[in-house]
């Protein structure tokens, strides 16, 4: 019996490490839309990476599982209306602008001579 | 008195750079953003070297440890949110997009190169 809790435990925890790399990971770009200014940035995302490192040594899983959900929601809040997406990427501004055409098409210059082939 | 007010200006002049250097402690991976343009795909081992200086230049990394196959977890001793930072910090510099199931499997350098690779290769004509 307590194999099995221990495995759900586990798997639990690793869900929950799981949740906390994606947060940190889209609270860091959030930042970095937010922040335009490269040293404004580095103070920010430090400032996000000791909010997360206090808390990393909680070993109870209901406090993790708060702590996941509160961070989330003040994710939530802090989301930027307009976030920065590279151009050619899908969403972005250059994305689909010049598509390769389609193999087997040419072009025929015979300009001005269309009527005698 | 020219002399004297410029040697006063430069002591003062010199003080200001002081203080950006000691905000850019943590965050070093970010400070090479600024000198790199990301130059779209080169080569892998042109990628390869670029990911190792990256590495090398965050400042909770050895430097001398970095290399090709060097564990990010065991041998560099680098957190998950460490490898996040990574892994964002060359979504920069190559402006390419990791999903995140994917920034898992990452453990080493050379697995980082060759995720780039594939990636830009769709990318170039085909003709």
């Amino acid at each position: 019996m307590s194999g099995v809790s221990s495995a759900a435990y586990f798997a639990r925890r690793a869900a929950q490490k799981e949740r906390v790399r994606i947060l940190y990971r889209r609270a860091l770009k959030d930042t970095l839309n937010w922040a335009v200014h490269r040293h404004i940035f580095y103070r920010d995302a430090s400032d996000l990476r000791e909010k997360f490192n206090a808390n990393q040594d909680v070993e109870d899983v209901d406090r993790i599982d708060k702590l996941i959900a509160h961070g989330e929601a003040e994710y939530d809040k802090w989301r930027h209306p307009d976030p920065y997406i590279v151009p050619w990427a899908p969403g972005g501004s250059k994305f689909c602008r010049n598509p390769t055409p389609p193999a087997g098409i040419e072009i025929v210059y015979n300009y001005g001579q269309e009527d005698n082939p | 008195m020219r002399c004297i007010r410029s040697s006063i200006l430069q002591h003062l002049r010199l003080r200001v750079p002081v203080r950006p250097v000691l905000l850019l402690e943590k965050e070093n991976v970010f400070i090479s953003k600024m000198n790199f343009t990301s130059g779209g795909g080169g080569g892998q081992d042109q990628v390869l070297s670029k990911v190792i200086e990256l590495v090398k230049k965050y400042d909770t990394a050895n430097a001398s440890k970095v290399t090709e196959t060097a564990d990010f977890k065991k041998d560099l001793s680098l957190d998950s949110l460490d490898r996040v930072e990574i892994v964002m910090a060359i979504e920069e510099e190559f402006s390419v997009e990791i999903p995140d199931e994917k920034s898992d499997k990452l453990t080493c350098c050379a697995d980082i190169a060759s995720f780039i690779v594939s990636e830009s290769r769709p990318k170039a004509p085909e003709s």
